[in-house]
């Protein structure tokens, strides 16, 4: 587990993380979210003990990370930015990190690396950027640790290897004890992989939650009500977050369990009403809106 | 998790990732030692018989020996190659967040890379010493002295690399970037160098008492100053049957050692301590960024006002100032906004910090103003008694005698003669020297100059000048304190003034200043050392071999007589001749003696001069007439004055008489003499006319002469004594 207790970052005079408190349970996927800027970067960099925070702490495994060795074996940060050694081709990195990860395994790599149709011997520098990234998640997996930190790593990725990518972490979460942390300023990009997200903005978080959870609680119904007093009956028995009229259509964003809305619907004997299925993206309009947000400024 | 295993591993893999750096190293090494020695070697075969290398002695006296310093350049160099590519990555944050993301502490990863860094230069280096030897053992040079040389060689070059290493090591973590690390790691190698000698060049512009003594005030501890102190030790000479040994450069290493522990701490120090994300930025650490912008602005400015000030080819002190004054600002200003515009790496930030712009200001003017108006006393600073241990003192002109300190097979090298007498003489409560100390630090007298124009010599300012300070003379003063500092100021006298002379006069009379001015004196045994006189009267000159016995006998009366002499005595008396001690090197070596160690002979110097006429030279010999076919005067003061209207027969005049030559030569003094005059007695001299002789073979006398003051004879007086046109 990931445990980050109140940390701080600053950067000259520039606050970039602030009293951030956050905890990323075992084997979940968590999607680190925010617009450029927001601190994701300095975030994970502090988490994988790159960068020392100016306060709070960050334990991983109850393990303080920073200038600890034995809690940094079990991680592996994906930069956003990533370095190749001059001149190495894909065995040269794996050799590489086989040195400082004593778990690597060079037989998976060796497997992973032609299923992904890269060159084992080809100049790294000849990669484009997807080809860099998918090495890079190749060589994080390979490296058997328990914790992966990818920075942007899926943005540029081709919705094939996306695809790919995701079921090798399928995978591994199904497989061992894995627990990969993925920061993206795309919503969209986390949503079908991700357990849980934590929204950055200004250094801080806005809300971090579990999505199934967020998926349970929040839906979005089509109905076409009667007449007009159903409509304001509709809107005292449910919890509404949002109602879009399209002529006599209502979509109503609300709060609560499906079975319970769409009880508290049918009772009314609309003309028509189902359940739309909510985007990740949808749900956290929605629930930032409510904290006072407009998402749709923050993020996209 | 890493291990021992691991962290050699990693070694490996670093030297594999910047494998053009060992590369290099292994090249240049092989030019420097392999190549260069047998271009050297063969040189000494092919001129063997016009040189005096013994083959034998090349590779522990030169290879490894005395190029000891030519090659610590190269270790510097590649110390500054190895520090910036081994920690150069701090700068780049994709690097910084690959290896500090690594489970490996800071702690090992720092000795990673610097263990690596030292292996591509130790491998190499001991590799080519190797091959040296093995080159030497071919060609039947080898011997125990070369091998144990090479060893030291090895050993004090690596020291040197660790040294400057952990210095640019230090710099690269200080600094964020790659251009502002080699810029800062050229000024940690030689910052505090560069600061003596910008210190030495302010003093001198400022204070007329200052004094430097060659590299003694520089050995500083920047590894360039240490490297500096090291050449310094090396022995220039090498007796023959010994070979060249490390024995006398320890205190340097040991110095070096110190630097190596110092720098290699900070160097560690600084690498735990830089936070990560300052790659890519100027400074990486925050708080030392206004440090550092000072150390650099207040120099440059000094520097800058300096250069302005010696540009302006003025002479004259205020005119000088106001220059100084100028390139200081301007100094100022400019590297004020390119430090800053480097520090952030944007010219939109020149003029940032204002704050820090002011106090940097603030800290210039103060500077300036302590240099300009003495504020601290530096000119008038004479300790107090009971704070001194000893002093020296070295009046100029008054019985220079230099001693040869060392002697090589290819040149001489002579102590300064001031610094030899303000380190050897130690005059104690003689109460006429602090008087005479204090008395020209409370006058203050100091040179004057003034801007030259056509005309100069008639304005009433110049002559003015020019009587003012026809007398003056300078004396240099060394207090060894009780605390064991030394301190040094140069004073200027006037002569005119009676009481200075008296002081002048009771000081000479010190047997400890007599100690410590003559060579002959202080040297134990001197005259076993010399088995050769020159003596050199008016007119002739001789060379005598004399044996011990003799040898003894003279050096005893010459230092009684000597001893003996009053300030009075020297200051009016013209010397008979000189006598100058050859050395058993000067024999050898030179077969010649030189122009500074000359002992003079006093006329009062009874005893010596029969003892010498005893050993078949008479220094009151004159020259006879006959010997003299004619003789040129030539008056300098009108060559000067009708420069553009000289022509040879309206200067010079030419005697064959024999009643005139002989006038002549009565009042003549060899100008050999005329230089080696105390200032004071030049006065007796008339420098205005210059004495040509040629003998009767049609050879001139290989000396020039001049006549005694009133003691012009008439007829050259009124042959070239005035300008005829």
């Amino acid at each position: 587990m990931i445990a980050a207790a109140h940390i701080s970052k600053r950067f000259g005079i520039i606050e970039a993380v602030k009293d951030v408190s956050v905890t990323i349970k075992k084997g979940e996927v968590f999607g680190l979210i925010g617009t450029n800027g927001a601190g994701k970067s300095t975030f994970l960099r502090m988490a994988c003990g790159v960068l020392k925070p100016d306060s709070g702490s960050i334990l991983i495994d109850e393990k303080s990370v920073y200038e600890n060795p034995a809690a940094k074996s079990e991680i592996f940060f994906i930069s956003d930015d990533q370095y190749f050694l001059p001149n190495a081709n894909p065995l040269d990195m794996a050799q590489f990190y086989r040195n400082y990860y004593s778990g690597f395994d060079m037989a998976r790599f060796l497997e992973m690396i032609g299923k992904f149709g890269l060159s084992r011997r080809r100049k790294i520098n000849t990669f484009s950027k997807g080809m860099k990234k998918q090495l890079s998640v190749l060589l994080g997996i390979c490296a058997n640790t328990k914790y992966m930190f990818c920075d942007e790593t899926f943005d540029g990725l081709d919705p094939v290897m996306r695809q790919a990518v995701k079921s090798i972490f399928a995978g591994e979460l199904a497989e061992r004890d894995f627990t990969p942390v993925i920061a993206s300023h795309n919503l969209r990009e986390l949503e079908d992989i991700c357990d849980s997200v934590g929204i950055l903005h200004q250094g801080g978080f806005l809300m971090q939650k579990d999505l199934e959870e967020m998926k349970l609680n929040i839906h979005t119904i089509q109905c076409v009500l009667q007449n007009l007093e159903d409509e304001t009956a509709l809107m005292h028995t449910i919890d509404i977050i949002k109602i879009e009229k399209r002529g006599r259509l209502s979509i109503i964003t609300a709060r609560g369990k499906k079975e319970e809305i769409m009880n508290k619907v049918q009772s009314l004997h609309p003309i028509f009403a189902e359940i739309l299925p909510l985007s990740l993206e949808e749900i956290f309009i929605s629930e930032t809106e409510v904290v006072g947000y407009d998402i749709k400024k923050l993020i996209f | 998790m890493t291990s021992k295993n691991l962290f050699f591993r990693l070694v490996r893999q670093d030297i594999k990732k910047r494998i053009w750096c060992p590369i290099v190293i292994f090249i240049t090494y092989f030019l420097i030692l392999e190549v260069h020695m047998l271009m050297e070697l063969d040189s000494i075969y092919k001129y063997a018989k016009d040189r005096e290398y013994d083959l034998l002695h090349y590779i522990p006296d030169t290879l490894f020996g005395t190029k000891l310093i030519t090659f610590s350049f190269i270790i510097c160099a590649t110390a500054f190659m190895c520090a910036l590519g081994g920690f150069s990555y701090l700068h780049s944050k994709p690097q910084v967040d690959i290896y500090h993301s690594m489970p490996v502490s800071r702690t090992k990863l720092f000795w990673v890379q610097y263990i690596s860094g030292i292996l591509q230069c130790f491998i190499p280096l001991v590799f080519h010493v190797l091959v040296c030897l093995a080159i030497a053992a071919s060609r039947s040079l080898l011997n125990t002295q070369s091998i144990v040389n090479s060893i030291c060689f090895v050993g004090t070059e690596l020291f040197i690399f660790f040294m400057v290493y952990s210095a640019v090591i230090a710099a690269v973590c200080l600094t964020g970037n790659l251009i502002i690390s080699i810029l800062g790691a050229g000024a940690l190698f030689s910052y505090s160098t560069l600061i003596a000698l910008l210190k030495g060049a302010l003093f001198e512009h400022f204070f007329h008492t200052y004094i430097s003594f060659g590299y003694e005030e520089r050995l500083t501890v920047s590894p360039l100053g240490l490297i500096i102190r090291l050449k310094k030790q090396l022995p220039h000479n090498v007796e023959k049957g010994t070979f060249f040994s490390y024995n006398s450069l320890w205190q340097s290493i040991m110095l070096i050692l110190i630097a190596v522990v110092i720098y290699t701490a900070a160097a560690f120090v600084l690498y735990r301590k830089r936070p990560s994300e300052s790659a890519g930025k100027a400074i990486a650490f925050s708080k030392v960024e206004p440090i550092l912008k000072t150390l650099i602005v207040l120099p440059a400015m000094l520097l800058s006002g300096l250069f302005f000030a010696e540009l302006s080819g003025s002479y004259a002190s205020s005119e000088q100032f106001r220059w100084f004054l100028f390139g200081a600002f301007f100094g100022f200003v400019i590297v004020c906004l390119l430090v800053e515009i480097a520090f952030r790496m944007d010219i939109r930030c020149a003029l940032e910090h204002k704050k820090q712009f002011a106090f940097n200001a603030a800290c210039a003017v103060l500077i300036v103003v302590i240099f300009r108006y003495d504020v601290l006393g530096y000119n008038t600073y004479v300790p107090l008694e009971k704070q001194m241990q000893s002093c020296a003192v070295s009046i100029d002109g008054l019985m220079e005698i230099a001693p040869p300190e060392s002697i090589t097979r290819n040149w001489y090298r002579y102590s300064d003669i001031k610094n030899y007498r303000l380190q050897t003489m130690h005059i104690e409560k003689n109460p006429s020297v602090m008087k005479l100390i204090r008395k020209a630090a409370k006058e203050g007298l100091h040179y004057k100059s003034i801007n030259y124009y056509i005309g100069i010599e008639e304005s009433q300012e110049y002559k003015e000048l020019v009587e003012q300070q026809k007398n003056y003379t300078s004396i240099t003063v060394g207090y060894n304190l009780l605390n064991g500092s030394k301190v040094y100021r140069h004073y200027i006298v006037d002569l005119s003034d009676t009481e200075t002379v008296q002081l002048i006069s009771e000081i000479f009379s010190d047997y400890q200043y007599k100690l410590g001015s003559v060579p002959m004196l202080s040297a134990e045994n001197f005259y076993q050392s010399c088995p050769e006189i020159v003596c050199t009267s008016n007119f002739h000159e001789q060379r005598l071999r004399l044996n011990v016995e003799q040898q003894s006998t003279l050096s005893e009366i010459y230092q009684k007589e000597l001893l003996k002499l009053t300030f009075e005595e020297a200051a009016s008396t013209i010397p008979v001749g000189t006598i100058c001690f050859l050395t058993k090197e000067d024999i050898k070596y030179h077969n010649y003696y030189n122009g500074y160690s000359l002992y003079d002979i006093y006329p009062q110097f009874t005893e010596t001069i029969a003892l010498i006429r005893k050993y078949g030279f008479d220094f009151n010999a004159s020259l006879s007439v006959e010997e003299i076919s004619e003789i040129r005067v030539r008056n300098y003061k009108i060559e000067a004055e009708t420069e553009e209207n000289f022509t040879d027969d309206n200067d010079y005049a030419v005697y064959t008489q024999k009643d005139k030559m002989k006038a002549i030569i009565e009042q003549a003094v060899n100008d050999r003499l005329e230089d080696r005059s105390f200032s004071y007695i030049r006065r007796l001299l008339n420098e205005e006319f210059g004495i040509e002789i040629v003998c009767t073979d049609g050879q001139y006398l290989p000396y020039g002469y001049t006549f005694r003051v009133n003691h012009v004879p008439d007829f050259v007086e009124k042959d070239v004594g005035e300008y005829k046109n």
